[in-house]
């Protein structure tokens, strides 16, 4: 059951309270290639420390999926936030406080991934990362892929993304 | 067959009957029962210096609350940690320091290494599906494999590890 | 019901006092303690009674590397343990059958007494088994929409023996031949690693021999064998296979273990 109106937004007052629906992997062609997709990274469970580069850098299983076959990697997408009239930044840093990275719709799908809409409770301009078929987990070179492809948005200090 | 030579068991006290025997002594020696009817509940000290500094780490990344990645993110599940935890102990190595614990947005946990010119990483992405992989970081090679009851071909990647082994100290010798 | 392999010894008074079946799988998510009543309700009709019991602490068969200390190795982290909710017994009227259901662990057991029943023979107890746990993979589908994976499994025989001394241990089994005027007390336990058809390890058969006093104070052997670990998949189907399994080793290996001589005073049909 898809609630989103035509912009991806949940009308206002029927989000709430509900659980939420998992929306089964597509690829929404309203994301383009240009488009800015966010990952918010937890300074205190995704940062590492590398001994061999002597840095603190964000560990790849923050570029990973949710092992269920339909489940893919939360996102936020930058497009709805700013059309909803929020600035992105204070969007993706409330109410737990988070660095984030960004990708480009087009470096996302060039790795054989899809992007496409997925509402939360709370957050109506959640995305999701998803493989083509279903699959428990992102393939390597996807992973470093986008490591790779990723630029900070809110930055962490002193921590390398990659 | 090894007698301990101790003192028998109480079977009237220790009642072993009505439990799912999951404490077995173990082959060194040491008699370490689980007595279900006593409703007695132990929790073992652990045993390597690995899991004595992770101590605090596992307890937290258990309790992480709802959403704490930013989205709908759960805390890593107690089977998940335990089985981590087992491994853990199964491939513990003196002189190999201890890993880092990143807890994954489903309940599932990595376990990573980044030392000694290698990245080792074991995804634990529930009990018996572990994903493993190594880099060389000097020469970019990557070698992956899924593992389930076996951990066997790990015991070479984490000696590799060791301090006094180092890649690095390879090539330059 | 299944009916009894055709080449396991039977023993018309085997020393048998308890059996255990059981799984262990994968935390539900959304499981509460409230939903504990309901899972009582599948079984409450031939499990009348029930009682609260500590937690029973996840364990994993894993191979390689250097065994830990303890076999069946729990570590000590408590926090967050499966959402606070604890185990419970549901126990038949006349006490000898018992079910136990934890968030990530379901069992049965059978034992002898407290009213010397005689014993339903595994096909009996493995039928009732399989019933019941199809009954809870369907209770979890129908309420969480998930399906049960169960990651283990598990076959326990306790057998109690009788003896005069517990210098008698040659008189019972096999390999000991070690054998002074006066053995106060008595506890070996060997681990054996299973295979499978492509050399991989997946179990371990677990043998223990223990000298005790039964609560009326008589000397006994504790002799228990379990089998535990992944079944191949992770379904009801597959966990019937292993236990299936897991009872042919146990009956060998006890077979094995065990003397001619003790074979004749438990009445073997060969």
């Amino acid at each position: 059951m898809d609630r989103r109106a035509e912009d991806g937004r949940i009308p206002a007052g029927e989000d709430e309270g509900l659980s939420h629906l998992s929306v089964d992997p597509y690829d929404e062609p309203r994301i383009g290639g240009y488009d800015v997709i966010i990952r918010r990274i937890s300074p205190d469970q995704h940062v590492v420390w590398d001994d061999n580069r002597q840095v603190r850098r964000v560990s790849s299983k923050a570029y990973t999926k949710s092992t269920g076959l339909a489940e893919g990697m939360s996102v936020d997408i930058e497009a709805l936030i700013v059309t909803a009239g929020i600035d992105p930044k204070d969007f993706v840093t409330t109410p737990v406080y988070a660095g984030s990275v960004a990708f480009s719709g087009q470096s996302i799908r060039s790795l054989n991934l899809w992007i496409g809409y997925d509402s939360l409770p709370g957050n109506p301009y959640h995305g999701q990362v998803w493989t083509t078929e279903p699959k428990k987990k992102f393939t390597e070179s996807q992973k470093s892929g986008l490591a790779n492809a990723a630029a900070w948005y809110v930055e962490i200090p002193g921590v390398e993304i990659k | 067959m090894n007698a301990s030579g101790r003192g028998s068991a109480v079977y009237h006290q220790e009642r072993p009957s009505f439990g799912a025997p999951s404490m077995i002594p173990s082959s060194r020696g040491l008699v370490s029962r689980l007595s279900t009817s006593q409703a007695r509940m132990r929790v073992n000290a652990p045993t390597s210096p690995w899991l004595s500094e992770l101590n605090q780490r596992f307890d937290e990344i258990v309790s992480l609350p709802k959403g704490w990645d930013g989205y709908s993110g759960v805390a890593v599940t107690f089977t998940c940690a335990t089985f981590a935890a087992n491994l853990l102990e199964r491939l513990y190595v003196d002189s190999v320091p201890v890993p880092q614990l990143v807890p994954g947005s489903d309940g599932s946990v990595q376990i990573e290494w980044h030392v000694n010119g290698f990245d080792v990483e074991l995804d634990v992405l529930a009990p018996y599906e572990v994903n493993a992989i190594r880099r060389n970081v000097t020469t970019d090679e990557v070698e992956e494999l899924e593992l389930q009851t076996d951990f066997t071909a790990l015991t070479g990647w984490i000696a590799g590890l060791r301090m006094a082994e180092s890649p690095l100290v390879r090539m330059r010798g | 019901m299944q009916r009894r392999p055709a080449h396991l010894p039977d023993f018309a008074r085997p020393p048998l006092d308890e059996v255990v079946l059981g799984v262990q799988f994968d935390q539900m998510p959304g499981f509460t303690s409230v939903d504990v009543r309901a899972v009582w309700d599948l079984y409450r009709d031939d499990f009348p009674k029930v009682q609260d019991q500590p937690l029973l602490q996840p364990i994993f068969e894993t191979f390689g590397g250097t065994p830990p200390q303890q076999i069946g190795f729990q570590p000590f982290f408590m926090g967050g343990a499966l959402g606070g909710v604890g185990r419970v017994w549901f126990i038949s009227e006349a006490g000898n059958h018992l079910l136990q259901f934890q968030p990530d662990r379901f069992l049965t057991n059978w034992r002898k007494s407290p009213n010397d029943q005689p014993y339903p023979r595994f096909e009996g107890i493995v039928a009732a088994y399989d019933s019941s746990l199809r009954k809870l993979a369907a209770f979890f589908k129908d309420r969480f929409g998930n399906d049960l994976r169960i990651n283990q499994a598990e076959v326990t025989y306790i057998n109690i023996i009788q003896v005069d001394s517990f210098s008698e241990a040659t008189k019972y089994f096999e390999n000991w031949k070690y054998s002074p005027p006066e053995i106060e007390g008595l506890n070996i336990t060997t681990v054996e690693v299973i295979y499978n058809n492509q050399r991989t390890p997946y179990a371990r058969l677990i043998q223990e021999v223990q000298s005790a006093f039964s609560p009326e104070g008589k000397r006994v052997y504790k002799m228990s064998l379990i089998f535990r670990g992944k079944p191949e998949g992770n379904n009801a189907d597959d966990a019937m296979k292993f236990l299936a399994h897991g009872r042919e080793a146990i009956v060998l290996n006890f077979r094995d273990m065990t003397t001619t001589e003790a074979h004749k005073h438990w009445g073997i049909e060969q």
